[in-house]
Order: structure tokens, then C-alpha cells, then sequence
């Protein structure tokens, strides 16, 4: 139950205010990049882009870019021309999103933020790690612009909560590696720089662990010093520049911030009482809605999609084993349901988390898995309670503000019953 | 001390007037879209007819849909901590709250204190709610009130299957055209909905007792089928769409106290 009171205004870290910036850059430099004639490749998230610019391909993400469409507010008339060309309602609405402005037919296209992706793409990368959606995407991209795909394999991580795969597993995924090398040396014709993709590892392994170091210091941190509404905007540089200079300078300097306002106790929110973990990708189209609870003094301090998604460090010590190793082990949609649990578990002590926020996606099924589950687990493991809000992270049709917004207001009255409850013994 | 509690739910504004702990007086007002605008007037109503003032009241708390949107309202809160604290105040035994709006439906589950220890609601679409029921008496040409009584003289069993409101309108011209009477399609109407609601509260222990809130817990022909689905009876308050607006001035006189 609260009072509402006035939103938060600006950012609260000053860093956060150079996202736009070099997300500016990276479309300026990717677009100058193929008027210049210069190869360009399409990258699904979790596929080895530090290959691609060891053979000077500049890499265009279209999940990422289907997340900025999504924020931009304007998914919806694509998502409906998918439809329109017979893709299924079901499918990933960044997958629909894509496919909307690749198929679009007469007017009324919205304008494509950028510009939009650089067309036509010179090669496909994509890998099985996050889903099968990914794959059979990147079949119509190789079906319509009749460019050459390459796909990484990879089996499912069973591991402990150390998020360790198997050395079998690390074996394969190396195989894989390499033949990816082959087929790219093939495609440029050039012999592949073993170097140049030894710097575009450490720079990832600089830039996955400098994330990994913010991740735990705003989450460690009481009070966190920065929702998440604000790291959603700050993780984009992460996703779309990984293998370069640019995201470890930038996080370098967001982490010098943090250290200081974190010693400073300075915290995001004037009066934080509820620490809050978000699992899922957000609702890239409402991300208010991650900011909106700290008008009641709930912040969400952690977020499953930023940590098991993006970042990571890469042991250079053994380069392609500690590379597969990394492509492996953390990401949370490639884990079953005990890893999930066991490591949200420890994540929940680490971080002081009074209450998770499920984001059931129509969208991202893989990711959405065994909630129920879960909220099940936690409660009667850990004492933690627990909300499922259903929505799509792309696709705003099938939202319904007033019940997602009554299902978080009742989520922090029954943490604050459950606080009150506890300090009355 | 007077208080009162505000429900603006998605089909109707109810407001319940407290003095202490007992109910005065309430009102119940059919809300269109536009229509929040028309809830002061009733609260005045009301007042006037209690022969009080707008500042006789110590504090006014607010729930529903339209919670954010009263202005008079000092206070807002969900319908879902309301309605725990509405039935907790007549029926302390209870353990599991089954509420059937007119939006959408909801499963609280209490703790032995009464407080709200978790809760899951549909929100897909209108299939497990009082607009399932209202549109498919639309489609049937019964008035709405006439539903729960004639569902009780249905002879055999009729299947509603699909989720979706619209299709299981369709599904309903269909026996309505194959000469089915209308009390067992009315009848196999309202076990679709128990079906669902009761599906869904099984997402996690039902602890006895068990009290269904709501104006549709009014309809003998859900109750009877949510009963039935259940292997257990339902208590029902003696007015379950006022419980949320009961609820919410409760939170006010507990506010008014501490002032
Ligand atoms: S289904 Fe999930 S993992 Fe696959 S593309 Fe969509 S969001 Fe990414």
C-alpha cells in the first residue's frame, strides 16, 4: 500500500548519460561501414562476434536492434505485417519485429530508428545457445538476401551452481570454433589473424568482467546506487560493441562512479525498503514500469537477463577453451531448472533481495520456463515471495497495464505486511 | 470516527461509509469509461443521507482499477489487500479468497494472521471473469441476474471448451441453433469459468476455508460448479461485491487511528 508520489527525474549515474552516445557512434560508423563496401554480418546475441572482426566483418545485431524498435514504441505495425506475411503470432516478437521490416510492403512503414539495419547483410552468424528460434530466423535472412550462414553449436549447460560445463563440452564448442574459422576463411578468402581475435578477446574479457564488476556492486551495494531501468539503457553498448575499446571504457568508468557513490551510500532511490530480482528479458516498449515500484520504495536491484545474458570473463590463459567455456556458462536460457534455481538462490543472499518479479515472456518460452516452479521453490526453500507478470518483451498487444501495475502494487503491500509483520515479531 | 472506502472497479464504483466498525451505509454505481467523475456524487449521497458532511470524514482509501484516479481518496491500495481485509473482518477462518471480477479473477491466499501470503490472477483475457458471463447472456438474450437461476434446472451436461470469450460465443449459437435448452448451455457457461478459476488457484495449496468474493459469487450456478470442482464448499460474504470497498475502509479507519 503507499502513497503515490513524484517519479525520480535524470539519471543517477552521470556515466548512464553517455549510452546515447556511443549508441549514436556505433550505427554512424556500422552505416558509413557498408556505403564504404565493407562486409557486414548479422549477429544473434550470444554468437562469437570476436570472429567476425578478426575478419574485419562488422557485426549488426538484430535482436538488439528489434529491442530498440520495442523502446521506440513503434514494434507494433511491424509484429502485425509479420503476421501479415504468415509468420506465427507465437514466434519471438523480435523475430517478428525483423521480419516486419524485411517483408514490408506499401505504406505506412514507421521510421526505423538509425536508419535501420544496414542491408543487405553480407553473411549470418547465429548459434543454438539461447534458442532454436535464432536458427530457423537466421534461415530466412540467409533465404531472402542469399548470403552464406554460419552456426555455432552448442549443447546445454548441467552443471553446479560454479556454472562450470564439462571439458567434453568445452571440447565441442572448441570444434565448433574453429570450424567457423574455416568457413570465414572461406568466405574472405584471407587467412584468419589469430591475433587481431586475441585482442578482440581480452578487450570482451575487459569489457564482460568490468559488467560483472557493476552487476555485483550496485547488487551488493545497500542502497544500490542505480536501478534498473537505467542499466536496461546502459547494457546496450555491452551487446552491440563487444570485442572493441568502446564498452571498457565506458564501464570502467561507470564502475569508478559506482565505487564512489557505493562508499558514499548513495542510493538510487531517496528511501530504499524493498530490494527487488528481475527475471527476464524487460518490456523493452514500458520500462517505466521497472522504475515505476520506487515511487513505493522498491528498487530493482538485480536483473537475471543482465547478468546471465551479457558479460563474462574469458580465461586468455587457454583462449579458445576459456572462450567456449564463457560461450557456455553464462547464459541463463542454455541452464535447467535446478541450475537456475540454485543460482538465483545464492544471488538472493548476495544481494539482498526481499522479493523477485518472474516476467512470464510469450515471447522468449525457453527463458520462461518452469516459474511456477520456482515461485514454488523459493517461497518454501528460502522464504522469498515471489509475482509472475505475463507480457511479451517486444510485442505490446497482449499487455495489460492495469493488471501488471496491480499485480506489482500487491507484490510490495504484501512485502511491506510481511516487513511490519516481522517487526512486530 | 467516519471513513470510507472506495472501489472503482472496472464496471462499477462501490462505496462503503464506516463509523468505527460499522458499515453505515453503501452505493453501488454502474461506471462507464467517463464516468469516475460520477463516484463523488454518490459518496455525497450517501452522506446526505446519513446526514453527514464530505469533512466529517477522517480518511478516505481508494481500490479497483481506478484507485489512482479519485482524487478525494487520501490513500490507495490493492483490491487484493482489500479483499483480504474485507473477508478477514466477518470470516477470520478464512485461508483462500477465490474473486471473480468483472476484469479479471484472482486467488489470495491468507496466512493464519489473515495477511496475504500470495496471490495469482488471470490476466490474459476475460476468459476466467464476470465478462465471460456477461457476454455470453448477451449472446443467449438472459438477463444477466437470470443466469444463476436458471442454470439450476439444467438437465444434462454441456462443454464449453474454448478459452477465448469470443469463440465460446460462437460455441454457444451453435447449441442454442441445435435446439439445447438454454439452462444446461447456461449451466456448462458457468462451469467453464469454475473451471478456470479453480485451475488456477490450484497453482498452489487451497487451504480451507474457502470464500468466494465478487459480484459474481451472487451466481448460485458458478458457486455451485466452483463448489463442485473444488470437492469443497465456498462461504460467500452477505454483499461479496462490496468486500474490496469493505476492505478499503478498514485501511482507512486503521489509518484515522494512527492520526
Ligand atoms: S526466443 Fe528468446 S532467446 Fe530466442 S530470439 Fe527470442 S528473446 Fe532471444
Amino acid at each position: 500500500m503507499g502513497n503515490q508520489s513524484s517519479p525520480k527525474k535524470g539519471r543517477a549515474l552521470k556515466t548512464s548519460y553517455e549510452a546515447s552516445t556511443i549508441l549514436r557512434n556505433y550505427w554512424e560508423t556500422i552505416h558509413a561501414a557498408k556505403k564504404a563496401g565493407k562486409p557486414i554480418g548479422y549477429c544473434s546475441g550470444n554468437a562469437p562476434v570476436e570472429l567476425m572482426y578478426a575478419f574485419d566483418i562488422l557485426p549488426a545485431y538484430p535482436e538488439n536492434y528489434a529491442a530498440v524498435v520495442a523502446s521506440a514504441k513503434i514494434a507494433l505495425p511491424l509484429v502485425q505485417m509479420a503476421e501479415s506475411k504468415e509468420f506465427s503470432h507465437d514466434l519471438c516478437s523480435y523475430a517478428k519485429i525483423n521480419l516486419g521490416e524485411v517483408f514490408w510492403e506499401g505504406k505506412g512503414k514507421p521510421e526505423m530508428p538509425f536508419g535501420g539495419l544496414p542491408t543487405p547483410p553480407d553473411i549470418l552468424l547465429t548459434t543454438k545457445i539461447p534458442c532454436i528460434t535464432q536458427v530457423k530466423w537466421w534461415e530466412v535472412l540467409r533465404d531472402v538476401y542469399h548470403c552464406p550462414m554460419i552456426l555455432l553449436d552448442a549443447p546445454m549447460l548441467e552443471g553446479t551452481v560454479d556454472n562450470q560445463p564439462s571439458e567434453d563440452q568445452v571440447d565441442f564448442v572448441v570444434d565448433q570454433l574453429k570450424l567457423i574459422i574455416a568457413q570465414l576463411e572461406d568466405f574472405t578468402h584471407t587467412k584468419f589473424n589469430e591475433e587481431k581475435f586475441f585482442h578482440c578477446l581480452s578487450l570482451s574479457d575487459q569489457a564482460g568482467g568490468l559488467w560483472h564488476d557493476i552487476i555485483d556492486l550496485r547488487g551488493e551495494a545497500v542502497p544500490t546506487p542505480v536501478g534498473s531501468r537505467e542499466m536496461c539503457g546502459n547494457v546496450f553498448s555491452l551487446v552491440a560493441m563487444l570485442g572493441t575499446e568502446t564498452p571498457v571504457k565506458f564501464y570502467q568508468k561507470m564502475k569508478e562512479e559506482l565505487q564512489y557513490k557505493t562508499w558514499k551510500k548513495i542510493g538510487a532511490i531517496p528511501n530504499e525498503k524493498y530490494r527487488l530480482l528481475y527475471e527476464n528479458i524487460p518490456l523493452w516498449y514500458n520500462l517505466e514500469m521497472l522504475s515505476d515500484v520506487e515511487n513505493k520504495g522498491a528498487v530493482f536491484v538485480f536483473e537475471t537477463y543482465l547478468r546471465y545474458v551479457w558479460g563474462g570473463r574469458i580465461d586468455l590463459t587457454d583462449p579458445y577453451r576459456g572462450y567456449a567455456k564463457k560461450i557456455l556458462s553464462d547464459v541463463f536460457l542454455n541452464m535447467n531448472l535446478q541450475l537456475r534455481y540454485d543460482i538465483m538462490a545464492r544471488d538472493i543472499k548476495n544481494y539482498h533481495i526481499d522479493g523477485v518479479v518472474f516476467h512470464s515472456n510469450r515471447s522468449c518460452k525457453r527463458y520462461s520456463l518452469g516459474y511456477y516452479e520456482l515461485k514454488e521453490m523459493l517461497l518454501e526453500r528460502l522464504g522469498i515471495p515471489s509475482v509472475v507478470i505475463e507480457a511479451d518483451h517486444s510485442d505490446p498487444s497482449g499487455y495489460s497495464e492495469g493488471n501488471t501495475k496491480m499485480k506489482l502494487d500487491a507484490f510490495i503491500e504484501l512485502l511491506e505486511e510481511r516487513r511490519n509483520a516481522g517487526s512486530r515479531g | 470516527m467516519l471513513v470510507a472506502g472506495v472501489d472503482a472497479g472496472s464496471n462499477a464504483a462501490k462505496i462503503v461509509l464506516m463509523e468505527e466498525d460499522q458499515i453505515l451505509s453503501h452505493g453501488v454505481l454502474k461506471t462507464g469509461a467517463n464516468s469516475l467523475g460520477a463516484v463523488k456524487d454518490l459518496l455525497q449521497h450517501i452522506l446526505e443521507q446519513q446526514h453527514k458532511k464530505m469533512e466529517d470524514i477522517s480518511d478516505i482509501v481508494s481500490t479497483g482499477y481506478g484507485r489512482n484516479y479519485i482524487p478525494f481518496a487520501t490513500f490507495q491500495a490493492t483490491e487484493i489487500f482489500c479483499h483480504a481485509k474485507g473477508v478477514f473482518r466477518t470470516m477470520p477462518q478464512v485461508r483462500t479468497i477465490i474473486d471473480i471480477g468483472g476484469q479479471d479473477s484472482k486467488v489470495i491466499y491468507l496466512d493464519n494472521n489473515g495477511r496475504v501470503a500470495d496471490f495469482v490472477m488471470n490476466d490474459k483475457c476475460a476468459a476466467g471473469t464476470g465478462r465471460f458471463i456477461e457476454s455470453l447472456a448477451m449472446a443467449l438474450s438472459v438477463p444477466l441476474e437470470e443466469m444463476g437461476p436458471l442454470s439450476v434446472s439444467a438437465g444434462q451436461e454441456i462443454t464449453i471448451s474454448s478459452t477465448c470469450t469470443v469463440f465460446a460465443e460462437s460455441e454457444v449459437v451453435s447449441y442454442v441453433a441445435q435446439g439445447f435448452p438454454k439452462s444446461d448451455i447456461i449451466s456448462g457457461v458457468h462451469h467453464a469459468l469454475a473451471g478456470r478459476v479453480v485451475s488456477m488457484a490450484r497453482r498452489r495449496e487451497i487451504r480451507r476455508e474457502i470464500c468466494l468474493t465478487g459480484g459474481v459469487a451472487k451466481n448460485i450456478g458458478v458457486v455451485r460448479w466452483i463448489e463442485k470442482e473444488l470437492g469443497e464448499s465456498v462461504r460467500i460474504p452477505e454483499e461479496p461485491q462490496l468486500t474490496g470497498a469493505i476492505g478499503a475502509a478498514m485501511i482507512a479507519l486503521e489509518r484515522a487511528r494512527q492520526q
